[in-house]
C-alpha cells in the first residue's frame, strides 16, 4: 500500500514538472479542449435556461391560463357568462389585412395580421409601447392603431401619422416595445394592433377566411390551475368544434424545437471534442516522438511503460479536468450575457440552471473521448526500447493497438454514447450520427493510408521536389494523416450543412422563378370576384389570373373513426387532423397537382361528396382509395369517399390544398376566393390601387415573402454554420499543434539539407508541393463524404432537390486551404536555414 | 600542387546574447588537390568550426576563403548552398541521416539534389560496392553504427565532390568498424584523387594523412 501510494506521489510529481516545462507546446490542444467543451456546456446550460424561462412563463405564451379556438364562430352569451364566474375573459380578434401609407410617392402598402384587442389584454405579461403602457385613450378610440417597429420602418410611419388599414383612415398610436405573444403574428410578419372599437368601423365580417376569435382565460385568484381546467373542460365538453389550448400544450411544442435544437448543437460539440481527441493523440506521439531518448534513458533507468503512460496520460487528465471545471463556471454566466443581446419585446429573463448533474453528465463525456484517443497513442511507448540509446539509432513510434486495446476502446465509446444520449428521446439519431462520425474518422484515417500505399509505388516522378513531397507524405511521421482527418471532418461538416441549406434555398428561388406568381390575392368575396376578375384583366391584361373557390373544414373522421384518437401529434401529418383546414373544388386537377394515384371523377355527382385528398398526407394518416372522410363544415357534417391522390408540394408557393371536393356536391357551399396572377412586370403592380378599389382583398408578394422564409432559414443556419466553423477552427488549431511539435523534427531534416545542398526556396517548393497533394486529397474526400450525407439527408429525410452551390464550396476550400497553408509556410519558413554550428555542437 | 581552398586571415566570432566567443582567430592555410589532410586538437580548439567554414556553413567575421580562385567569402547563404552542394562531400561523427528516408534513399539525395537522372541506380551501385546491398530499403534505426557511417560516406561521396570533410567520422564507431571506415575514406579519396579534410582526436588516424595540422586556441599551431 505504501509503495503504490509512493508510485502515485511520484508520478503526480513527475507530471507536474513535465508540466511545467512543456506547457507551451500543449497549449493549442488545451486550448481547442477548452473551445470544445465550453461550447457543450453552453448549449446545455442554454437550452436549460430557455427551457426553464418557457416553463415559468407557459401562461404569458399563451397569453392566459386557457385559451379557446373557435375560429370564426363567437362564444354565445350564455357560456361567456357562465366563464365570467370563475375566470377574467379576454377578446382578441385577429384577420389578414392591407394596411397603407398613401402619403409615401408611390404609396407603400403591407400585409398584415390586425388584431383588435380588448382592454383586458394582455392578461399575462406586460403590452408596451413607445408611449409606455396602453392606457384607456387607445382602447376606447376607433382610430388608433399601434404597430410593429419593422412597420414603421417600411411604411415610413412616425406617431400621429395617419395611414390606411383596408378603407379606413387610422393614427398610427405609437410602436410596439414588449408584448407577451409578438411572436404569434408568425409568417404574416407584421402586426398592427387596434382596439374593438376600431374593429367595429372597419365593418369586417367574420365570414372573411383567416379572420379568428381568440379567447384567453384567466381563472379568479380563487380558482387554482386544475379546477378552472376541469370547469373548463366541463363547459365545452358537448362541443367537438372547440379546442381549449392549456399553457403546457403550447410550450410543448416549443420545448420539442429547442430539444431538437440543442441536440443536434451538442452533437456537433461533441464531434469538436472528437476531434480535439484527435490533437490529443497526435501530440503525445510527436512529444514521445521529440523525447524518444529521454524516454529512453527513463527505461534504461528502471522506470516501466506503464509509469511512463501514466505520467504523461496524468498530466492530460489534470488540465483536462480543470479546463471542465473552468468551462462550466464560464457557461453559468452565459444566461446574464444571452439576456443582454436578446430583443427586449420578448420580455425573456434568462437564469442560471447549471447544476451539478450537467457538469458530471459533460466533464465525463470530455473525459472519455480524450481517454479514447490518448491509449493508442501512450501504448506507443511500449514500442521505445533502451537499446537504441546504445544504437545511437531513432525510429519513430506510431499508433498502438492490440486487441485488447480495442476491446477496451469499443467500450469506452459505447459508454461515451450512452451517457451522452441518457435520458434523450433523439438517442437513435444521436447513435446514428456519433457513430458515423467516428467511422469517418476512420475512413479518413484508412483512405489516407490507401493514398500513400499508391502514391509510395509511384516511381516515374521526375521533379525533384516531389520526390522529396512523396518522401515526406509517406514518411511515418508526416502530418498527412493529421490534416486529411481534423480539417476533412471539419470540412466534410460544414460543406454537409451548406449543401443541405443551399438545397432548401435553391428549392424556394426555384420556385419562385419557375412556379411560383407573382402575387397571392386573400379574401375575395363571392360578391366581387367578378368585379376583381374585370379589373385584373383591364389593368394588366397580359396577366395570367387564377381564382378558386375556399372554404374551412375540419376531419372528424375517417372511416367513421376520430382520427385523433389513433394518429400521434408526432405523425407528419398531424396538422391536417389537428385544426381547421381550407378546402376547394375544381372541375379539372390543378396543373401543379398532379394525379399519382386513383382517378379524376368523371360523373361528378351533385348529391355525394368525392374527395381528392394529398398523396403524402393520406400516406402518413392510412387513408386508401375509396375510404370515407367525414368532415365538419360550418358546423354540418358531410361524408365524402376519397376517389383519388395528388402529389401536392406545398413549397412551390402556388395554390395547394389537401382537400379538394367535386364541384357540383361543393359549389352551394358558402365559400370566398383566393387567387394568384403572373403578370408580364410584377413591378407595374400597383397594391395601393388595389387596395382602394378592393379593400378587404389583401396582396402578398411572393417574392418578399419568399425572401422573409429565406432570412428565417438563415438565421438558423447561422447557428448551425457558426459551430461547424468552430470545428474546423478547432481543426486548424489542432493542425498547428502538430506543425509546431513537428518543428524540431523539420530543423533537423532541414539542416541535413541545408548541409547536403538545398536551397531555400527548394525547401519552400517541397512544402507547398506537399501542402497542395495532401489538401487535393481532402477536397476530393470531403466532397465525396458530404456530397453523400447531403444527397442522403436532402433527399430522404427532406424530400427535396439536392443542390450544390459551387461558389460557397470553393469559399470553403479557399479559405481553410490558404489559412493552413499559411501555418505550414510561416513554420517552414521559421525552419528554413537552421544555425548548422550550434545544432552539431550541441547534438 | 594546385591550391583548392585557401583561407587568409579568418576570424570567426559566436555572439550569444552579450557574450563573444572567439573561436577563430586569424588562421591562415591552404588545402591543395588531391591532399590529405588532418586537424588535430583538443574539443572546443575550433576544429569543427574551421570544417564549417570550409563547408560554407558559416561565414567568417573576418578574412577570406578562397575557392579555386573564387572567394566564397563574398557568397550569399543561396550561393553558399550552391557551392557546398557541388563541390563539398561532409561525413559527421552523428551519420546524420534523415531518419525516415531509407538508406537508398539518403544516398540518392546527395543526387537528387544535383538533378542528376537515375541517381536511384547509382545509389544503389555505391551501396553495394560499400557492402550494404542487403540493406537498401532499411532505415537508419534497423543499421549498425558502422553501416550507417558506410550509408553517410556513400552520401558524400556518390557527387564525387572536389573535397570531402569529415569531422570525427569514427567517433561513434567501436575499433573495427572505425578501421574499415577509415580506410574506406582514405581509399576514396585516393581512388578518385579528391582532397580530404579530416578532424580527429585519433592521431594515429592522422599520421595517414599527408599533412596534420594542429589547432589551439582557434589558431594554428
Amino acid at each position: 500500500m505504501a509503495q503504490l501510494f509512493s508510485q502515485l506521489l511520484f508520478i503526480h510529481q513527475q507530471a507536474l514538472k513535465d508540466l511545467k516545462r512543456s506547457l507551451r507546446k500543449k497549449i493549442t490542444i488545451f486550448i481547442t479542449i477548452f473551445i470544445s467543451v465550453f461550447i457543450l456546456f453552453f448549449i446545455s446550460t442554454l437550452n436549460q435556461s430557455l427551457l426553464k424561462e418557457i416553463k415559468s412563463n407557459t401562461k404569458t405564451i399563451l397569453g392566459g391560463d386557457a385559451e379557446i379556438e373557435l375560429n370564426n364562430k363567437e362564444l354565445n352569451s350564455d357560456i361567456t357568462n357562465k366563464i365570467k364566474k370563475f375566470a377574467d375573459l379576454s377578446l382578441n380578434t385577429t384577420i389578414a389585412s392591407m394596411v397603407a401609407n398613401k402619403n409615401l410617392n408611390p404609396p407603400q402598402t403591407s400585409f398584415v395580421q390586425l388584431r383588435a384587442i380588448d382592454n383586458l389584454y394582455p392578461l399575462y405579461g406586460e403590452f408596451i409601447t413607445t408611449k409606455g403602457k396602453v392606457g384607456a385613450d387607445f382602447f376606447e378610440s376607433a382610430d388608433q392603431a399601434i404597430v410593429n417597429e419593422n412597420l414603421a420602418v417600411n411604411l415610413q410611419l412616425k406617431e400621429g401619422d395617419r395611414f390606411i388599414i383596408r378603407d379606413q383612415s387610422f393614427i398610427l398610436h405609437s410602436v410596439i416595445q414588449q408584448m407577451p405573444d409578438l411572436g404569434a403574428s408568425g409568417l404574416f410578419g407584421d402586426l398592427v394592433v387596434i382596439s374593438q372599437q376600431g374593429l367595429t368601423s372597419l365593418k369586417i365580417t367574420s365570414s372573411e377566411n383567416f379572420f379568428e376569435y381568440e379567447y384567453r382565460v384567466r381563472y379568479f385568484n380563487s380558482i387554482n390551475d386544475e379546477q378552472g381546467k376541469q370547469k373548463l373542460k366541463k363547459l365545452f365538453k358537448d362541443n367537438e368544434d372547440i379546442r381549449i389550448r392549456f399553457p403546457e400544450n403550447t410550450t410543448n411544442f416549443i420545448q420539442r424545437i429547442l430539444d431538437n435544437f440543442a441536440n443536434f448543437l451538442s452533437l456537433i460539440s461533441l464531434a469538436s471534442i472528437l476531434i480535439a481527441g484527435i490533437g490529443i493523440s497526435n501530440m503525445i506521439i510527436a512529444y514521445i516522438n521529440q523525447n524518444y531518448n529521454a524516454i529512453a534513458v527513463q527505461k534504461s533507468l528502471g522506470l516501466s511503460s506503464l509509469v511512463i503512460q501514466s505520467i504523461l496520460g496524468y498530466q492530460i487528465f489534470l488540465i483536462s479536468f480543470f479546463i471542465c471545471i473552468f468551462a462550466f463556471g464560464l457557461s453559468s454566466l452565459t444566461p446574464e450575457i444571452i439576456n443582454y443581446l436578446l430583443p427586449k419585446e420578448l420580455n425573456f429573463s434568462l437564469q442560471n440552471t447549471s447544476n451539478f448533474i450537467i457538469f458530471i453528465k459533460i466533464t465525463s463525456i470530455a473525459l472519455i473521448a480524450i481517454t479514447i484517443f490518448l491509449i493508442p497513442a501512450l501504448n506507443s511507448i511500449q514500442q521505445l526500447s533502451a537499446n537504441s540509446l546504445f544504437r545511437n539509432t531513432y525510429e519513430f513510434v506510431s499508433f498502438q493497438f492490440s486487441p485488447k486495446t480495442i476491446i477496451v476502446l469499443i467500450v469506452l465509446i459505447f459508454l461515451m454514447i450512452g451517457i451522452f444520449t441518457l435520458g434523450n428521446s433523439l438517442w437513435l439519431y444521436n447513435v446514428i450520427f456519433l457513430s458515423g462520425f467516428l467511422i469517418t474518422i476512420g475512413l479518413f484515417y484508412g483512405l489516407f493510408k490507401m493514398f500513400n500505399h499508391f502514391f509510395k509505388k509511384i516511381t516515374f516522378i521526375s521533379s525533384f521536389n516531389l520526390i522529396l513531397a512523396k518522401r515526406n507524405i509517406t514518411s511515418p511521421s508526416s502530418i498527412g494523416p493529421m490534416i486529411l482527418t481534423t480539417l476533412g471532418i471539419g470540412i466534410s461538416l460544414l460543406l454537409t450543412i451548406l449543401i443541405i441549406a443551399g438545397s432548401f434555398q435553391n428549392l424556394i428561388q426555384k420556385s419562385v422563378d419557375t412556379k411560383a406568381p407573382d402575387f397571392f390575392f386573400i379574401g375575395i368575396d363571392q360578391s366581387v370576384k367578378n368585379d376583381f376578375q374585370n379589373y385584373i384583366f383591364n389593368e394588366y391584361p397580359m396577366s395570367d389570373l387564377v381564382l378558386v373557390p375556399m372554404a374551412t373544414a375540419k376531419i372528424k373522421a375517417i372511416n367513421g373513426v376520430d382520427p385523433l384518437s389513433y394518429i400521434d401529434e408526432r405523425n407528419s401529418s398531424y396538422w391536417v387532423i389537428s385544426s381547421e383546414r381550407r378546402i376547394t373544388w375544381l372541375e379539372q386537377p390543378a396543373k401543379n397537382n398532379p394525379i399519382n394515384e386513383g382517378e379524376w371523377w368523371s360523373n361528378n355527382p351533385t348529391d355525394q361528396m368525392y374527395i381528392s385528398f394529398d398523396h403524402d398526407a393520406a400516406k402518413d394518416l392510412g387513408v386508401k382509395i375509396n375510404d370515407s372522410i367525414t368532415i365538419s363544415i360550418y358546423g354540418r357534417d358531410v361524408t365524402g369517399i376519397v376517389k383519388n391522390f395528388r402529389d401536392v408540394d406545398y413549397a412551390d408557393f402556388t395554390i395547394n390544398f389537401v382537400m379538394v371536393l367535386n364541384t357540383n356536391y361543393a359549389q352551394s357551399i358558402p365559400h370566398e376566393y383566393i387567387g394568384t396572377v403572373n403578370l408580364s412586370n410584377q413591378d407595374s403592380f400597383q397594391e395601393y390601387a388595389l387596395l382602394q378599389q378592393f379593400p378587404n382583398i389583401s396582396s402578398i408578394k411572393i417574392s418578399n415573402y419568399a425572401e422573409t422564409i429565406n432570412q428565417l432559414l438563415n438565421k438558423v443556419n447561422i447557428a448551425v454554420i457558426a459551430l461547424a466553423v468552430i470545428i474546423i477552427f478547432i481543426g486548424l488549431l489542432v493542425i498547428s499543434s502538430a506543425i509546431l511539435v513537428q518543428g524540431k523534427n523539420k530543423i533537423y531534416q532541414n539542416l541535413v539539407f541545408k548541409i547536403l545542398g538545398l536551397n531555400k526556396m527548394q525547401i519552400i517548393k517541397t512544402s507547398l508541393l506537399e501542402f497542395f497533394i495532401l489538401f487535393l486529397n481532402t477536397i476530393f474526400l470531403t466532397l465525396l463524404i458530404s456530397g453523400a450525407a447531403s444527397y442522403m439527408v436532402v433527399n430522404f429525410i427532406f424530400n427535396i432537390d439536392w443542390f450544390l452551390d459551387i461558389s460557397a464550396i470553393v469559399i470553403v476550400y479557399v479559405c481553410t486551404g490558404a489559412f493552413t497553408m499559411a501555418l505550414i509556410i510561416i513554420d517552414t519558413y521559421k525552419n528554413l536555414s537552421p544555425r548548422v554550428y550550434p545544432i552539431i555542437r550541441n547534438n | 600542387m594546385t591550391h583548392l581552398l585557401s583561407f587568409s586571415n579568418i576570424h570567426l566570432q559566436y555572439q550569444n546574447g552579450t557574450i563573444l566567443t572567439e573561436v577563430i582567430r586569424g588562421i591562415d592555410f591552404v588545402i591543395h588537390q588531391n591532399e590529405r589532410l588532418a586537424i588535430v586538437g583538443k574539443s572546443g580548439s575550433g576544429k569543427t568550426s574551421l570544417l564549417m567554414l570550409m563547408a560554407g556553413l558559416e561565414k567568417p567575421t573576418s578574412g577570406q576563403i578562397i575557392y579555386q580562385d573564387r572567394d566564397i567569402t563574398s557568397y550569399n547563404e543561396d550561393k553558399l548552398t550552391d557551392f557546398r552542394k557541388k563541390n563539398i562531400g561532409i561525413v559527421f561523427q552523428s551519420f546524420y541521416l534523415i531518419p525516415n528516408y531509407t538508406a537508398l534513399e539518403n544516398v540518392a539525395l546527395s543526387l537528387e539534389i544535383n538533378f542528376q537522372k537515375n541517381a536511384l541506380s547509382l545509389a544503389k551501385e555505391i551501396l553495394i560496392d560499400l557492402g550494404l546491398e542487403d540493406r537498401l530499403q532499411h532505415f537508419p534505426s534497423q543499421l549498425s553504427g558502422g553501416e550507417q557511417q558506410r550509408v553517410a560516406i556513400a552520401r558524400a561521396i556518390i557527387k564525387k565532390p572536389e573535397l570531402i570533410l569529415a569531422d570525427e567520422p569514427t567517433g561513434n564507431l567501436d575499433d573495427e568498424n572505425a578501421q574499415v571506415i577509415t580506410d574506406l575514406i582514405f581509399s576514396v579519396s585516393k581512388k578518385y584523387q579528391k582532397s580530404l579534410c579530416l578532424v580527429t582526436h585519433d592521431m594515429d588516424l592522422a599520421q595517414r594523412c599527408d599533412r596534420i595540422m594542429k589547432i589551439e586556441n582557434g589558431t594554428i599551431v
